[in-house]
């Protein structure tokens, strides 16, 4: 039932292709805006969580460079530079550096005298009162490069990170530079600032997707979560020239670039912070930057929008959305189904019932939709159908009835007829003469007598009489029932002649036979009545005795053979019997030797049937030429080569006309 | 009068009439059932045409006619005779295949019984 084609199927595949379509079209999009929006919140974010941490950061550490600026300028200082032995002015100035500690976040300090290279340090524990001094730096030491380098290129202040691997912490120590009242730089204070506490805060953000990371001006990495990267002194380490850890090392080279132009970008635009896309282990992220003048550091966080935004979160909400749209796509299918293809189904299961005929169903469709209105009209449909089938029947059966009626009237009728004809025929035989019976006179014989129908208007006529035999052929006018009755007259008429008057003068008897019939036929003419009857004849009269034959004929001729040729004596042109054949005329009378001819006679039904190739007349030239061919073979055969011959002539053609052809040949007289 | 045309069937002639031509064709074989009936209408409209017309021709082109046939040409062609020997221009062109030897007899035949004008014409 379920083909490929049927709109079922159709509108099933047309459903779920929309369906899978849609539901692609809307969920990219879906993901598209919810990315471009976790962007647009991701930087947002970023840059304010920037700012916050660049003011957490910044904000202490200015703090501790301004105070340690200020202990730097401090007149009792510069003074001790001066004149590092000096009782009055070294307690002046241990005081101040103490009250300095004080204030200082770390409660620390240092103080380095240049001209001594002596180091002054006390800390929150108060650990070295009256014993300041701590050691003396040695230019030649490693681990007091850091003074001697810092005082040859810093002019104000600078900033080192330490990290202390033993005890874990790293710390910034800022250092400023004293200088003389001539301008001379004459030694360095500052303080250390444990940096664990910021960098802590600022390294483990509350939020798992944010990686902060920073880095100096050189891209040498500060602070990150990877203490790999993180140097002891970034001036330290590009002095030595350790390949240290940049921040580019943790980039390709497209993302170098990006990081390079924000970088500048924010020098030169004097932006607070810059964002930018780069990768991160072939992972996305966004990296926001700001820079802090202070530590001339450059503080990054790197966010991954995939922790924010993941869309595998909206799983429960796409799963409803899938599962929401099926259950419509089923709704609207099965309400297809229901509504416009099982009607169309039951529909066509209809039709096809009155396709093979049987109009006696009804569809029941209960439903004013259109197709119920089909239905409705289908209905009606085979309702006139099934009235107009039942008049057509009944008018088939009242038609045929009469008509059976008629046919057997018709057949009663035609058997009727057909009876009287063969009777007709029976009667039309009797008055043919037995040629057989002439042994006397005709030594070899043959008769064709074929009329067109079962009767005719042909007929051959045998008479003796005075030891003479007149033989005649006639051809009445007309054929069938009519022609045969013309020849039962002329039958009697010529007997009645020859017993009467004992006339076998030929050209007498058909001058006889011309009143006689005359006078027969149209005893009540008038005029004014068109039709005509008559006949044609030849007739022969044999005188053994004087071994002739006397002819006469009326439009029929004679044919005998003589030597090797076929001879022939044309009849008068004067028919007999019909109303203008003159009643006076003489009939021309030829008489023959006999002497071992043949002598034919036919009607012109031979001469005239048509056929052959042609489908022409068979006209009396080849009737001669036909017995010319023939004439030597005795006459039986003759007969039957003379049948074969128009027959197969006639081939599928009907017979036009009656058919009569005689042949004899006379016994020479009695020696 | 009123023409007349009646189209030819296996058994019998084509036959046409025109009053403006004042001419009466007919042409094919003759062979029917029944000739008289079926010349019959033809009889009466040779009466007409002797009782109407001063000339008239008779056109005549047959390839066979039977006996019956025969007879009612003979009728035709007396009726024509009768507006000839009332001293109107009736005559009859016959035409006939030279090979139809048939055609050409029947022709011969009917001219030496008639006086008007006959003319046998092969085509």
């Amino acid at each position: 039932m379920e083909n490929k084609n049927s709109m079922k199927s159709q509108i099933t595949k047309i459903v779920i292709i929309t369906y899978i379509i849609t539901s692609l079209v809307s969920f990219s999009l879906i993901y598209i805006t919810l990315n471009n929006k976790v962007e647009d919140l991701g930087t947002k974010f970023s840059i304010q969580y920037l700012l916050k941490e660049k003011n957490r950061i910044t904000t202490p550490i200015e703090r501790e460079i301004a105070l340690a600026q200020k202990l730097a300028d401090t007149p009792t200082i510069k003074k001790w530079t001066q004149n590092e032995y000096d009782k009055e002015l070294k307690m002046r100035a241990i005081e101040e550096l103490e009250s300095y500690r004080k204030h200082f976040r770390d409660n620390s300090y240092f103080f380095i005298i240049d001209s001594s290279a002596n180091y002054y340090f006390n800390n929150k524990s108060n650990e070295f009162e009256d014993n300041q001094l701590r050691y003396t730096l040695d230019k030649n030491n490693e681990k007091d490069e850091w003074y001697f380098a810092t005082m040859k290129e810093v002019d104000d202040y600078t900033l080192n990170v330490n990290y202390d691997r033993e005890l874990n912490t790293t710390k910034i120590w800022i250092d400023a530079i004293v200088y003389n009242a001539k301008g001379e730089k004459t030694g360095m204070a500052g303080t250390g600032l444990t940096l664990d506490k910021f960098l802590n805060d600022f390294l483990k953000p509350d939020s798992n997707f944010i990686t902060p990371i920073m880095f100096d001006q050189n891209g040498f990495v500060q602070a990150y979560k990877n203490e790999e990267y993180i140097k002891l002194s970034a001036i330290t380490a590009s002095l030595s020239e350790e390949k240290n850890k940049t921040i580019f090392d943790l980039l390709n080279n497209e993302d170098q670039n990006k990081i390079k132009n924000v970088m500048s970008s924010l020098q030169n635009e004097k932006k607070e912070v810059g964002t930018t896309k780069i990768n991160l282990n072939n992972e996305s992220r966004l990296a926001a930057i700001s820079f802090i003048p202070t530590l001339n550091w450059y503080i990054m966080i790197l966010l991954d929008s995939s922790e924010i935004f993941n869309i595998w979160d909206f799983t429960p909400t796409i799963i409803t959305l899938i599962t929401s749209m099926l259950l419509l796509v089923i709704v609207i299918v099965y309400f297809i189904n229901k509504i416009v293809i099982n009607p169309i189904n039951q529909l066509t299961g209809f039709t096809e019932e009155i396709a093979a005929g049987n109009y006696e169903k009804n569809i029941s469709i209960d439903s004013e939709n259109e197709i119920g209105r089909l239905a409705g009209s289908f209905n009606k449909m085979t309702s006139t159908v099934r009235k107009h089938t039942n008049n057509l029947e009944q008018l088939v059966e009242d038609r045929t009835e009469k008509l059976t009626k008629t046919n057997k009237e018709l057949s009663k009728k035609n058997k009727k007829i057909m009876d009287n004809i063969n009777y007709a025929k029976y009667i039309q035989h009797s008055i043919l003469p037995d040629v057989n019976k002439y042994d006397d006179y005709l030594e070899e014989q043959f008769i064709y007598w074929s009329p067109r129908d079962l009767v005719g208007g042909d007929f051959y006529w045998i008479k003796e009489i005075e030891n003479r035999l007149l033989i005649a052929v006639i051809d009445c006018t007309g054929h069938g029932v009519p022609g045969s009755l013309m020849t039962m007259t002329t039958n009697a008429v010529l007997n009645r002649i020859v017993d009467k008057n004992s006339i076998h003068d030929p050209a007498i008897l058909l001058n006889k036979l011309n009143i006689v019939l005359k006078e027969t036929l149209h005893k009540n003419n008038d005029k004014k009545i068109k039709r005509d009857d008559g006949l044609d004849i030849s007739l022969c009269s044999i005188n053994k005795q004087e071994s002739k034959l006397v002819y006469a004929g009326a439009k029929m001729s004679l044919y005998y053979t003589s030597d090797d040729q076929i001879k022939r004596i044309s009849g008068d042109k004067q028919s007999i019997g019909y109303q203008y054949s003159k009643e006076d005329y003489e009939f021309t009378t030829h008489e023959i030797d006999i002497k071992n001819r043949n002598f034919y006679i036919t009607t012109d039904g031979y001469l005239d049937q048509h056929g052959g190739e042609k489908d022409k007349r068979y006209n009396r030239k080849r009737f001669i030429k036909l017995l010319e061919e023939n004439m030597h073979k005795d006459l039986k055969t003759q007969g039957e080569i003379y049948i074969d011959e128009i027959e197969e002539y006639m081939g599928t053609n009907e017979q036009r006309d009656d058919i009569t052809v005689i042949g004899f040949k006379i016994k020479p007289p009695n020696k | 009068m009123e023409a007349v045309k009646i189209d030819a069937t296996k058994s019998s002639p084509k036959i046409m009439f025109k009053p403006e031509d004042r001419k009466l064709k007919i042409k094919g074989e003759s062979y029917p059932e029944d000739s008289f009936s079926f010349y019959e209408d033809i009889f009466e409209l040779m009466e007409e045409a002797v009782e109407k017309y001063q000339s008239f021709t008779l056109e005549i082109e047959v390839s066979y006619l039977n006996t019956s046939s025969t007879k009612s040409f003979m009728t035709l062609l007396d009726i024509a005779e009768d507006g000839f020997k009332q001293g109107k221009e009736f005559s009859v062109d016959w035409y006939y295949n030279e090979e139809n030897e048939h055609a050409y007899e029947l022709a011969l035949d009917f001219k030496s019984y008639l006086e008007l004008p006959f003319n046998i014409i092969p085509n």
